[in-house]
Formats: structure tokens, sequence, C-alpha cells
């Protein structure tokens, strides 16, 4: 009995081919934009640390006053002025 | 759409009525309930930078190394085993859609069994705790871990649903599931662990090294801090097992 025809038999080898390449392609893309992900320049900010240290430093501590002291002192100066 | 959900309904259906999935969930709450006892031992007896939760979520890679391949071996190995895969991707379904199907069903099942996990800590703030104090069952933390749980376990899930894809053998199967994960796992550790100071070549591995980390990734959760760098591993890791598991069902076609 002869062998049964495969008529996609020459095509078949591109397909998984075909399988294989698209395959490492997923695998390339995801290790570089894991590559990518990884490295320090993409999560460094632009601005320096020191700038935003600076901006974001609280306010120098005041001597306690009592509750107005500050109006007052406005009114004061507004009346002198 | 319309067959995916169709399968997603009767993966879960499948689920919920076997009893492997009942043996796995029985398993990993046996695990995490003893983990977390001792952790309350252990706290009880010293002072400990840690709370007690997070000292249990510190053993996550246990229930991952034991139970998740339990829950991931049979999908596609069992069915080529039987043939029954052959069956199922001569109807209609895509073989995509059959992939992502058990893969949502199995992840679901996966975050399930971490949501039961909680009741340990909420029953012992209940018994134990004191008004006011929260470091006992530590809400913060208990939640910033399973977001890591669910999030990593995207890809850790994937992992499992490749490896059972490439096999007919469910506890091959299983093994290869179990080393996949514990490379995973430890990958980060291990290339940390290399001399990269004293070896210049290996300098390029530093960032790499600390991308890979997992014990960070879930001490940053933990922390409530959502970095996108892990988000980014775990999702693109998960798009390459699914696509990879797809390749492999379509070419058993």
């Amino acid at each position: 009995m002869a062998p049964i025809r495969d008529d996609f038999g020459s095509v078949r080898p591109i397909r998984r081919l075909n399988r294989l390449t698209q395959a490492l392609l997923a695998i390339a893309l995801a290790v570089v934009v894991n590559f990518l992900a990884s490295l320090p320049e993409f999560r460094l900010r632009t601005t320096s640390l020191q700038t935003d240290a600076t901006r974001l430093r609280p306010n120098p501590p005041r001597p306690s006053e009592p509750p107005g002291a500050a109006a007052q002192s406005a009114l004061v100066a507004i009346k002198a002025g | 759409m319309r067959h995916f959900r169709t399968l997603l309904a009767h993966e879960l259906r499948s689920a919920a009525l076997s009893w492997n999935t009942w043996a796995a969930g029985g398993l990993f709450l046996a695990l995490m309930g003893g983990i977390h006892f001792f952790s309350l031992i252990e706290a009880s007896r010293a002072p400990s930078d840690r709370t007690p939760v997070e000292s249990t979520l510190w053993f996550f890679w246990l229930p991952l190394l034991c139970v998740l391949p339990l829950l991931t071996m049979r999908t596609f190995a069992e069915e080529r085993r039987s043939g029954t895969l052959a069956a199922l991707l001569t109807t209609p379904a895509s073989a995509t859609a059959v992939v992502w199907a058990k893969f949502l069903s199995t992840w679901i099942v996966w975050v399930v069994f971490w949501l039961l996990f909680t009741l340990f800590p909420f029953l012992t703030v209940q018994r134990l705790g004191t008004p006011g104090d929260a470091r006992l069952g530590d809400p913060s933390i208990l939640w910033g871990g399973l977001c890591f749980i669910a999030v990593s376990g995207l890809l850790h899930v994937a992992i499992g649903i490749l490896c059972s894809c490439v096999t007919r053998s469910s506890a091959l199967a299983a093994l290869l599931a179990f080393i996949c994960l514990l490379a995973m796992t430890a990958a980060g550790g291990a290339m940390e662990s290399l001399p990269i100071e004293s070896w210049e070549w290996l300098g390029w591995l530093r960032e790499p090294a600390a991308h890979l980390r997992t014990f960070g990734h879930l001490q940053d959760f933990a922390a409530g801090i959502l970095d996108s760098r892990p988000i980014i591993l775990y999702g693109t890791g998960t798009l390459l097992c699914l696509g990879l598991a797809v390749l492999s069902v379509e070419g058993q076609e």
C-alpha cells in the first residue's frame, strides 16, 4: 500500500519555523522590555534631588507665640507705616 | 469573547467540583495556618522587627512551590492524556480562548485560597488583639502582601500553565512547574549573591538582579510602595508564558 500523500508536507516546516520565530521574538521582546525597565536611567528623576530636597524642606521652627500675636504685630506695623 | 466566557464558567465549575482543588485548598490552609501559628508564637517570645502577618507572608514561597503546581498540573496535561484537548480544539473556540480561560480560572482559585488565609489574622485579632493596637493583624501589610500575591500570581500561574502544556504527564508538569517557580523565586537572590563587585565583567548584572528580587517586591508591596518595575516584570512574563502556551497548544492540533 502506497503511503498517504502529504499535500502540505513542504509547507509544514516553514510553519513550524514561523512558530519558533514567534516564540523567539516574544522572548527577546520580554527580555528587552525588562532590561530597559531595570536600568536606573529610567527611574531617576530629571530634576536634581538637591532641588527637590530644598523645595520640600520644612519651614524653620518658630518661637511659640500666643494666639493672635501675629495679627497684633501686623496691625501695629500698618499703624506705624 | 462568548467562547471565552463559556469556557471560563466551565473551568470554574470544574475547579469547584474537583477533589483536586479541595485537597489543594486544605493543604494550603493547613500550611499557612501552621506558619501563622508559629509566627505568633515567635512574636510572643521576643521583640521582632516584623509583625506576625509579615513573618507569615515572608513564607509565601512555601505554598507557591507546594500548592500551586497541584492546581496547574492538570490543566492541559490531563486533557492531552485523556484526548479531550483535541476534541476541544475542534470546536469554534480558539486555542487562545482555551488557554486564557484555564489561566484565569486557576488564578481566581489561587487568589481565593489567599483570601481564605485572611481568616487567620482576622480570628487572631478577634481573640487575642487589644483595641487600638493593629500590630497583631496589621491590615496594611496584609492587603499589601495580598496585592503582591495577586500580581505575582499572574506570572506564577502562567508558568504552571506553560509547564502543563508541554507534557502529557501531570506529575512531570508539576515537577517542571516546581523547578521553574523555584528558579523564578530564587533568581534575584542568586544573582545578587554572585561576586559582582570583584568581577567587573558581571557589573551589568547588578540592575537585572535587583529587578528580579521577588522578596524585595513583597517588601515593597507590604510597605505600600507600588513600583511599576515589578508590575512590568509580572505583566510581560505573564503575556510571554501564555503566548508560548498558545503556540504550544496550536502546535498540538
